[in-house]
């Protein structure tokens, strides 16, 4: 069991250390994003779960489950939202990308969140 | 009807081990699983809560392989000097109709390293993804489409 | 609860500093920005990353709660990350 942990211990730390290297290295905000995810939330599930086992109470079992499902449910939600951003103001991509369908598709909307299709009514 | 039936077997299992913890809880629900499983295999309606039960566990198992492949492909990015990868944006054509679909599909691709689903076109029919590794735009599409998507579909329908 | 062991003092130990090393890394990129994008990733990642510190803490100290929180950083975070994407969105920041 203390292997188990120090194992989850190691390679969430790992992880993260990876998701700091990802940030500095890759060459567009699109690219850093992919690497920030990804890393960072599974190095904290792998982190939470290192500590339910460390603690091993139902209460901290559970408060560590909800966590990693929060969290697994929200990243996914700001990383579209924040690079849906990024992409509507045109922050330009990588120079080596090889496609580029959605320049004439994606735009800015007044509100991102209330999408309906429809042009934002003006107040 | 099975997933009661499921909970109670779990309940009554917990009981008679002695206390309502959570092993006893999660052994009793896989236990009950698969003893009504056996026991109502001849019944109507069977594959409608043990088809679905089973199409999500082999989702799950096939989610974490994706995972972590394309995990280590990143992180084998990250770490050596030179970048082998060739990201750009593509457009993939979706059968996903209801926002629930949806949701799930692009937070799905979202959480796959190497996908990042962007927007969603107004008429709600293309889903733009930026993806870190295109070799052949159109066999990303078809890999998309008939892996993640058919198994999302699956489970929702 | 497992009692401590020079196993596990020295992996949080090593974690620690890895994780050091990635809470510097991503700040070197709020740092450097270009855009502001950028830096709303280096600054969500950094938060996430506390979160990992809150758990480590949690594992050297067994304080069971630091990991309420952890729970807490990480309801927050979403918040003020959603906040700035339909901000940067609106043009907000020109």
């Amino acid at each position: 069991m203390i292997f188990a942990i120090a194992l989850l211990v190691l390679v969430g730390t790992f992880l993260f250390f990876l998701t700091g290297v990802g940030l500095v290295r890759m060459p567009d905000v699109f690219a850093r994003m992919h690497a920030a995810t990804k890393g960072a939330s599974l190095g904290v599930a792998l982190l939470l779960m290192a500590a339910a086992l460390y603690f091993g109470e139902t209460g901290v079992v559970t408060k560590a489950v909800v966590t990693i499902v929060f969290i697994f449910l929200t990243a996914p939600v700001a990383a579209s939202l924040l690079g849906r951003a990024a992409y509507a103001r045109r922050i330009p991509l990588w120079d080596k990308s090889v496609i580029d369908e959605g320049r004439n598709h994606i735009d800015v909307r007044v509100n991102p969140v209330a999408d309906n299709g429809e042009p934002p009514s003006q107040q | 009807m099975y997933p009661f039936w499921n909970i109670v077997l779990a309940l009554v299992w917990a009981g008679l081990l002695g206390g309502l913890s959570l092993a006893n809880l999660v052994s009793g629900l896989v236990v009950s699983y698969f003893v009504l499983a056996f026991v109502t295999r001849d019944q109507p309606g069977h594959d409608g809560y043990f088809g679905k039960v089973r199409k999500f566990l082999s989702f799950l198992l096939y989610y974490l392989k994706e995972l972590l492949f394309s995990n280590a492909m990143i992180a084998y990015d990250i770490l050596t000097p030179n970048f082998s990868m060739t990201p750009g944006v593509i457009g993939i054509p979706l059968d996903a109709r209801t926002d629930l679909e949806i949701t799930v599909l692009a937070n799905l691709i979202t959480m796959t390293p190497g996908t990042l689903s962007l927007d969603i076109s107004p008429d709600r029919k293309t889903l733009y993804v930026h993806a870190m590794y295109i070799r052949d735009p159109e066999a990303l599409r078809a890999d998309i489409k008939n892996n993640l998507e058919r198994r999302v579909l699956e489970l929702l329908r | 609860m497992i009692e401590s062991s020079s196993i596990l003092t020295v992996c949080v130990m090593v974690g620690g500093l890895m994780l050091g090393i990635g809470l510097i890394l991503a700040f070197v990129r709020l740092l450097l920005g270009p855009s502001l994008p950028d830096r709303v990733v280096a600054a969500d990642v950094m938060a996430t990353m506390m979160i990992g510190v809150l758990v480590l803490a949690a594992l050297t100290t067994a304080e069971a709660f630091l990991l309420d929180i952890a729970l807490a950083i990480a309801l927050v975070v979403f918040l003020g990350t959603i906040a700035l994407a339909i901000a940067i969105e609106r043009g907000y920041f020109k």
